[in-house]
């Protein structure tokens, strides 16, 4: 105990005697720490608000139980005998293992397909208050004959919104006595009528909803809870995603993804990384790992600079009798009462800056998408989710996981650091041994100065690669700031772009006002002399109408490869193709012999200036309107999977194909399933001139439009003259800066009035704000690239110091001998130019490697479309610049240090 | 002719309660070709006043002058000019450059006048007549102490000085070694009658000297032709 309290008060002797050092490594952990914590808060925020949009969405439970499948009676005797607000206090039932704080049932009575599918049921107050299904008028059916609705629900059955209003379902008559808040995930598929629990019941099935404590593990709760209820724990059953952000969810096995990624025939690392990113957030982790090692680097790089001035003196220690194992506490306890002294004010500086940017600009930390898939489904598109639920970024949350774990890290990498250090203590003296005993280093014996007068170069080149391992391991220390400055740049640059591209071409805001035909029918059209009588109305920049139809190409002998991409033909059990399409268009593909498909596909007619647009998803061709329109070409949208490829449909610019249309509006209905008679159609031939990735004016009404939809692509004109088409489905308007939008909307929605079926709907604001959302991570992510470069900066200058410093002695005989400080100023820029080129060179050739992960990241994990697989050859110049730069005026001013120094003191110095 | 001369010399480190003088009032001067030891207990001053007359140091009062030029005159740069074209330097730990080998250590000081042509006749003359031929392509941690000191004896008269200035050059060696380092220096004063001014605090070395001046407490106690010339 006196020998620990010993070596720390020694340690503390030298925090103090070499303050300089002390002070850069203070602040080397502050930065670190701050910008690790800092971070790691700010995503934990994010996430935070990510689940409380969850919950906010798809309700508060985290399972339901089929209620035939347990023995649930004394949770009922709970919910029904017990107070009535039993389900709003916390802890509602609790045993070993599991609490319950909410829960409720909801009784199926009877399930209807016509008009729409409509699930009749009882839902008891715990059920009501979990979803948010919330009584906007009226009240919860008491009797027979009454029903509780939501307003989405009202509108579909096309009903008037008052209480006592009238609707007839199935043949029985119900009388709205409720109207409730919609459900968010409430599509014309899962449509809800609350009914009173007395109605006899077809169906006889009961789901018990359960929301359980959220203490990090929900899963084993819901395990005892399943055991104490006799309920069979396979046949449980998740409600949403919230259970991923609660601990909800069973671990996949890291095996299993690894065995299943093997086995696919391409993208196996994007499966595996997408697979594991979704399930452990892994991108998430390796930010805040690539942020600590860079911390870590630094701190090292600070440390061994300190203990460098020192490292005689700890010889002379060890010659006194202090054994390696008291070096190794000695150097320990300085860096812990460093780290102590530096943890807080870092924790506390990063939770600071992480506040006060989260409070400004929290939204770009929360997820998009929440609200927009569910179980793989598209229930609604971006902009209606975005344009009904606002993302918030909610409150900020420090992250105490993140502190605590920061800390660990830390500490674990100042005691390697420290081991480190003391065994290359040993190795220095070996090799010392190594030099004067032994003569197996193999050296240059020639006499240089009899052929080269500039003794100074030689001695800078000598100095340079004296230590080749000292070189190398500088050069890449310097570089490794450059490679994350880029690397992060590469990102962001590719995210702008690829969000630029998503936000026209799969969130559909290409432009500020759509007009669009909100139905399925062919013959709902927006009238051909529409675009004209906009053209009319003040601040209108431009109109761009599209013309559609629904088409069919044949894919035959083995030109569509991904035989198991769509449900209808995939033999995974499980993957089905969603009910409408399947109702209205007998699914996307039909297989018509082993290798022979017809795919449904959109059949767009585009404006010049569309067209234009649509080059920025250009895969392979050329789009020229005007030899398309000459040429009769087209443009086919191509597929992409999972993991971003486009090469599902073996199709190129030249090739032909069919295309099949219904032969006008007047063929029924079902001739969009293309099953119908030949006199139903017209068929023509097509080559195609461009492949693309998207579409954009797209509609998603019919079979949809995303991804894994395809599309052909033609002029207006085209759409004319080959089919006949004249109207429109939709058009987008882009307005002239400045204009009153809501005048504009309004004037528009007068133009389009008498047209059935059509809606306006004004984007403005929606853009603004995602364009204020993309101008935020951008900021934030340049921010963390600058202070990256900073810290890298400040790490240069700090070695450059080191490396002046360690040959002070050096420099002191030089001086001695005469060499004016202008000379000895030219030996330091030589080695300083020659570090930051060498450092510029291998940071380039490390970049291109790194370049090439994150391209591969990005395309084929992330899915960003149309990625720059250039190397950003400006940013890496001015790299390399910045390098050279740092590098001379950091061993210009060090040099400085050494010139305003004792000569006698440099020259003792060995 | 007098080539060092040096008159009421002070130095003092600190201010303050507690300055140290380590030099006091202290004057002599050196003619051409004499060979001086300096000689004093550690603390004396020897060492301080080797640093000032080498440039290294500047004086509190009193002047330095070498060759009629007085060093306290010249600004930074000239000094270090005639520092490289005046002075050469013998240390104790003998301070060769790692990096380089003997041939290239003897000629760098040197190559420090840019335009200069590198004398490489009277270079190999030297280390011919140090012993060192032989070893002319090793490393300085491939040398033996003794011969470490030849280098940097050879390498202080590259420059055919007007002074050399070896301070302790026997104080890491051996009674062997050091005869045959002392017997080099006495060499190199007959050969091409350099003047040398060696801090030792060996008397029996000092004996071999020309002229031995005592220093003590700072101050020239003793100064005589006690030598063995």
């Amino acid at each position: 105990m006196t020998a620990l309290i010993k070596t720390v008060k020694l340690a503390f002797a030298y925090l103090r005697y070499y303050k300089k050092q002390t002070l850069s490594l203070f602040f080397g952990v502050i930065m670190s720490v701050a910008l690790m914590t800092g971070v790691g808060s700010l995503l934990y925020s994010g996430r935070t608000a990510d689940m409380e949009r969850t919950r906010e969405i798809y309700g508060d439970a985290h399972y339901l139980f089929d209620m035939n499948e347990g023995d649930f009676t004394e949770l009922q005797d709970l919910l029904y005998k017990g107070s009535s607000s039993a389900s709003d206090s916390k802890g509602l039932f609790q045993k070993k293992g599991f609490t319950v704080e909410k829960a409720g049932i909801l009784s199926v009575k009877k399930v209807i397909e016509d008009p729409y599918p409509i699930t009749f049921a009882y839902a008891d107050s715990g059920y009501m208050e979990m979803f948010h299904r919330n009584l906007l008028d009226g009240a919860y059916p008491q009797n027979p004959g009454e029903t509780a609705l939501s307003e989405r629900t009202i509108r579909n059955l096309d009903m008037e919104k008052s209480i006592g209003s009238a609707v007839t379902l199935d043949g029985d008559t119900y009388t709205l006595c409720g109207i409730l808040s919609d459900q968010w995930d409430e599509t014309s598929q899962n449509m809800k009528a609350f009914i009173n629990a007395d109605m006899e019941s077809e169906e006889g099935s009961s789901y018990l909803y359960v929301k359980f404590e959220e203490n990090g593990d929900v899963l084993s709760q819901a395990k005892a809870f399943s055991d104490y209820f006799h309920f069979n724990i396979r046949k449980i059953e998740r409600v949403s995603d919230l259970n991923s952000y609660v601990g909800g969810d069973a671990s996949p096995s890291v095996f299993g993804i690894l065995q299943t990624a093997l086995s696919l025939p391409e993208g196996r690392l994007a499966y595996f990384w997408g697979t594991m990113n979704q399930s452990f957030r892994l991108t998430e982790k390796l930010v805040l790992t690539i942020l600590g090692l860079f911390a870590a680097f630094v701190i090292f790089s600070l440390f061994q600079v300190s203990v460098r001035k020192r490292t005689s003196q700890y010889s002379t220690l060890q010659v006194l009798g202090m054994d390696e194992r008291h070096t190794f506490c000695l150097l320990l306890s300085e860096l812990y009462m460093i780290l102590l002294a530096g943890y807080p004010a870092g924790a506390v500086l990063g939770s600071l800056a992480a506040y006060l940017f989260y409070s400004r600009m929290g939204e770009m930390f929360v997820s998009q998408n929440i609200g927009i898939t569910q179980g793989g489904l598209h229930t609604a598109t971006v902009r209606d989710v975005a344009a009904q639920i606002e993302v918030t970024p909610g409150e900020f949350h420090a992250s105490v996981n993140i502190m605590i774990g920061s800390a660990f890290f830390l500490m674990f990498l100042m005691l390697f650091v420290s081991l480190f250090l003391i065994r290359r203590m040993r190795k220095f003296s070996w090799s010392q041994m190594l030099v004067h005993n032994t003569h197996t280093r193999k050296r240059s014996r020639k006499i240089l100065s009899l052929r080269c007068q500039n003794m100074t170069g030689i001695l800078s080149r000598k100095f340079l690669f004296e230590r080749k391992g000292t070189f190398f391991g500088i050069i890449i220390s310097l570089s490794l700031g450059g490679v994350l400055f880029l690397g992060t740049t590469f990102v962001v640059e590719n995210t702008r772009i690829h969000n630029a591209l998503t936000f026209k071409a799969d969130d559909g805001l290409a432009s500020d006002i759509q007009i669009y035909e909100d139905s399925h029918d062919l013959s709902d059209v927006i009238p051909s002399d529409t675009p004209g009588s906009l053209d009319s109305i003040d601040g209108i920049a431009s109109v761009n109408p599209v013309r559609y139809t629904l088409g069919e190409i044949p894919l035959e002998n083995g030109v569509f490869k991904w035989t198991s991409y769509y449900p209808e033909i995939s033999p995974e059990e499980g993957f089905e193709q969603d009910a409408g399409i399947m109702e209205r268009y007998h699914g996307i593909i039909t297989q018509q012999s082993e290798k022979d498909y017809r795919l449904k596909t959109n059949v767009y007619g585009y404006s010049e200036q569309m067209l234009e647009e649509l080059k920025d998803y250009l895969l392979e061709g050329d789009i020229d309107s005007q030899s398309m329109l000459h040429e009769n070409t087209i443009i086919l949208k191509t597929l992409m999977d999972g993991q971003g490829n486009y090469d599902g449909i073996g199709l190129k610019p030249g090739d032909t194909i069919r295309l099949k249309v219904p032969k006008d509006t007047s063929v029924p209905q079902e001739s969009l399933q293309f099953e119908g008679p030949d006199n139903w159609y017209q068929e023509k031939d097509f080559q195609i001139a461009a492949i693309v990735s998207r579409s954009l004016g797209k509609t998603d009404n019919y079979i949809g439009d995303a991804t894994n939809t395809a599309g052909i692509i033609m002029t207006n004109q085209q759409m004319f003259d080959n089919f006949g088409i004249d109207g429109y489905d939709n058009i987008s308007i882009t307005l002239q800066e400045g204009t009153d939008h809501d005048r504009t909307a309004d004037e528009i929605r007068a133009a389009v009035s008498g047209t059935p079926n059509c809606l306006v709907k004004d984007y403005t604001r929606l853009i603004e704000q995602q364009n204020r959302y993309l101008q935020q991570k951008m900021f934030f992510f340049y921010g963390i690239a600058l202070i990256l470069l900073l810290i890298s900066i400040f790490h240069i200058l700090n070695s450059m110091q080191y490396l002046v410093a360690s040959r002070r002695h050096e420099f002191g005989i030089l001086r001695a001998m005469g060499i004016t400080d202008s000379g000895f100023r030219k030996i330091l820029l030589k080695e300083g130019l020659c570090y930051g080129v060498c450092s510029g060179i291998f940071m380039m050739i490390l970049y291109m490697f790194v370049h090439k992960l994150l391209y591969y990241a990005l395309q084929h994990v992330f899915l960003y479309l149309h990625s720059n697989a250039n190397l950003p050859l400006l940013p890496m110049f001015a790299i390399i610049m910045l390098n050279i730069f740092i590098c001379a005026m950091a061993m210009l001013r060090a040099g400085r240090e050494v010139l305003n120094g004792n000569m006698i003191d440099e020259i003792a110095q060995v | 002719m007098n080539i060092l001369e040096v008159s009421h010399l002070e130095k003092v480190y600190g201010t303050g309660k507690n300055p140290v003088h380590a030099l006091k009032g202290v004057s002599f001067t050196v003619r051409q070709g004499e060979f001086i030891a300096v000689v004093g207990t550690s603390g004396s001053g020897k060492s301080t006043l080797m640093n000032l007359i080498g440039g290294l140091d500047t004086p509190t009062k009193g002047s330095i002058r070498i060759r009629e030029h007085d060093i306290a005159a010249l600004t930074r740069k000239e000094l270090t000019i005639f520092r490289r074209r005046n002075i050469g330097f013998v240390f104790q730990n003998y301070s060769l450059m790692p990096v380089l080998n003997v041939y290239d250590n003897v000629a760098l000081p040197v190559t420090f006048d840019r335009g200069k042509h590198v004398d490489h006749e009277f270079i190999q003359e030297l280390i011919q007549e140090l012993g060192l031929w032989e070893k002319r392509k090793a490393y300085p941690s491939e040398l033996s102490g003794g011969q470490q000191q030849r280098v940097a004896l050879a390498r202080a008269l590259a420059n055919k000085p007007a002074l050399l200035l070896a301070d302790e050059p026997t104080g890491n060696l051996d009674s062997r070694t050091t005869a045959e380092v002392m017997g080099l220096l006495r060499m190199s004063k007959r050969k091409f009658h350099q003047t040398i001014l060696m801090v030792t605090h060996n008397e029996l070395i000092a004996q071999s000297c020309d002229r031995i001046i005592s220093i003590e407490d700072g101050q020239i106690r003793k100064e005589g032709g006690d030598g063995l010339d």
